[in-house]
């Protein structure tokens, strides 16, 4: 018996599937183009503190480390408890170590993937040379702590936070705490939420206050805002009120700031060393703030997406199915009402909605009739596609359980 | 890009029960229809944004926010979080002096299991709540990616990023952008 072979060429639909593989660009070579950088015009300028060791220091450590770790390696006891495979180490004593050792570099990786640095200080970055540790209280021994980037809730801001830094009590210190998304009027500036002048050493009291501390806030619908703790060390007392006047209460106007400007202005005087920043979106908690202390209304923001692409409609499509092809062009929720005016038409207000058959395909289909009104039919039947809104409503989600109920059953003795 | 909707203030109700009168009204600013919001991760966490894909057999899938990268070397064991644009943004390595004083070796399960930990940590810290990770097949068995998996998922970063929200649902015959 002979076989017909049919060879057929496969089909490179361009329309669908893109360009050829070897035509088209991959999504590397895309997103280099899209993220492209001149290594001149982006070149930035190292603002802060160079913080490294010289090699005879790093070369004391490492020997010092040396001897630690045999000492280490004799330890029996870490040696079976590590064996085990699922000992744990202190978290704790980690973090204190990278707190002397390589916090700079991770704080200054994420400080550039949220774009903090960009937004700050232009074409400026730091290097994080002081740690700064800033806590929102909550409780009496519980507080929501602010690191590199992590989410904190509007409600859990709402009160000054405690701000620590390992700082020699002779050197001065200037603390500022701004919002780089939140302006409301230019997208370009920022608000200054809280700033402290003069700091001798680590201690915030002793500083003076130039702008009062305002909680921070974020219009609803608009997201995640990020909020920066920037600390910088003077070289000297600055009197601060040649330059700015102290903000008190809750006029936005007067706490417009841009900390590029800021810093500008006494760029020979103050150097950034410290930064740690969190995001926070909109909480219901903040109706108060708006309302009573800022005295305005809650301005509610949508996404709006870019322009999407429309299909055109053709007259005569290849290979589509008329009936899906003039649905698809319908508005989405025209077609939800007419399947609604559907399933009104067969409730009556004062009885009870029949159940859901079990099994809907039950009877049979007429085979005179034509094939798209059967494959409307069975998507009827089944309440798939856009007859979704033909199911019988309920509260309660599908696949719901009631919670089970204990039935208490009185014995009588007879 | 957000368009401005302004509420029409507070129900009536709650105006009443607002004992205080609204303080000395500073705030008297039109606000900006056309906010943008410049954090560049913000459609990413509100889950608006597209996940870029590569082509549809790339194997390992490109269609991620973030990837978790672990290297397991003879010496040492570093775990990496990547963002789809090829930066890392968070890093983990088991030589760290602050890891490495408290183990006996540095490339062990113990130690793979511990680092997961420290990077689940600090992915927290950093904002990241979920990563993705393909296990390539060559380490379909390895017990030291299972220890770091465990230590990770441990500290509350799950190894599945949530889906971005499908529109198209409601326009079928638009191609959104984002």
């Amino acid at each position: 018996m002979l076989r017909c072979v049919q060879t057929k060429i496969p089909a490179f639909t361009r329309g669908l599937r893109g360009a050829l593989p070897e035509v088209a660009k991959t999504l590397d070579e895309r997103l280099a183009a899209l993220h492209e950088t001149d290594s001149e015009v982006d070149a930035r300028v190292n603002i802060g503190y160079s913080k490294s060791l010289g090699r005879k220091q790093r070369e004391a450590l490492e020997k010092e480390r040396r001897a630690e770790l045999k000492t280490i390696q004799r330890n029996n006891k870490l040696r079976d408890l590590c064996s085990t495979g699922d000992f744990k180490i202190d978290l704790d004593l980690v973090k204190t170590s990278w707190r002397e050792t390589d916090f700079g570099q991770h704080v200054l990786l994420s400080a550039d993937h949220y774009n903090i640095v960009r937004d700050l200080f232009d074409f400026g970055y730091f290097l994080p040379a002081v740690h700064l540790k800033v806590d929102f209280p909550l409780s009496n021994d519980e507080c929501s702590p602010v690191h590199y980037g992590n989410i904190i809730s509007c409600a859990d801001s709402a009160s000054v936070p405690d701000v620590t830094y390992p700082a020699d009590p002779g050197h001065l210190f200037t603390l500022v705490m701004t919002s780089l998304d939140s302006h409301l009027e230019s997208t370009e500036s920022e608000y200054l939420h809280w700033m402290v002048g003069n700091i001798p050493g680590n201690d915030i009291s002793k500083g003076t206050t130039l702008c009062e501390y305002m909680r921070p806030f974020v219009p609803k619908g608009s997201g995640y805002h990020r909020f920066a703790f920037l600390l910088f060390r003077q070289e000297k007392e600055i009197e601060f009120s040649k330059h700015r006047e102290t903000i008190k209460g809750t006029c936005l106007r007067k706490r417009t700031f841009r900390t590029i400007d800021f810093y500008r202005g006494l760029e020979d005087e103050i150097t950034p060393c410290g930064l740690s920043f969190f995001q926070s979106d909109w909480d219901d908690c903040l109706v108060d703030f708006f309302h009573n202390e800022l005295g305005i209304k809650i301005p509610v923001f949508e996404h709006v997406p870019l322009e999407p692409v429309e299909e055109k409609f053709k007259k005569y499509p290849e290979n589509e199915s008329f009936n899906e092809y003039i649905d698809k062009f319908r508005d989405p929720k025209e077609i939800a009402e007419d399947i609604y005016c559907r399933r009104l038409k067969k409730l009556d207000p004062f009885k009870e909605e029949v159940p859901e058959t079990k099994y809907p395909h039950a009877h049979p289909m007429s085979l005179k009739l034509a094939s798209w009104i059967r494959a409307e039919q069975t998507q009827e039947r089944e309440r798939v596609g856009k007859f979704k809104h033909m199911k019988r409503f309920s509260l309660h989600p599908e696949g719901y359980k009631q919670p089970y109920k204990k039935v208490r059953v009185k014995v009588y003795d007879l | 890009m957000f368009s401005l909707r302004i509420s029409p203030g507070a129900p009536a109700l709650f105006r009443a029960m607002c004992t205080k009168a609204p303080a000395v009204v500073q705030n008297d600013f039109e606000i900006n229809p056309e906010f943008v919001n410049r954090n560049p991760r913000n459609l990413e966490q509100m889950l608006l944004a597209r996940k870029p894909s590569g082509w549809e057999w790339d194997l390992p899938s490109r269609e991620y926010w973030y990837r978790l990268d672990v290297d397991i070397s003879k010496k040492n064991i570093r775990g990496k979080v990547l963002h789809n644009g090829g930066s890392a943004v968070v890093k983990a390595y088991s030589g760290e002096w602050g890891i490495r004083k408290q183990m006996i070796s540095s490339s062990d399960t113990t130690a793979a299991y511990n680092v997961g930990r420290v990077l689940g940590r600090r992915c927290l810290e950093a904002g990241i709540l979920a990563v993705h990770y393909e296990r390539p097949p060559r380490m379909e068995n390895s017990k030291k990616i299972h220890a770091f998996l465990k230590g990770l998922t441990e500290e509350g970063v799950p190894i599945k990023e949530p889906d971005a929200l499908d529109e198209v649902e409601d326009r079928p015959t638009a191609t959104m952008y984002r």
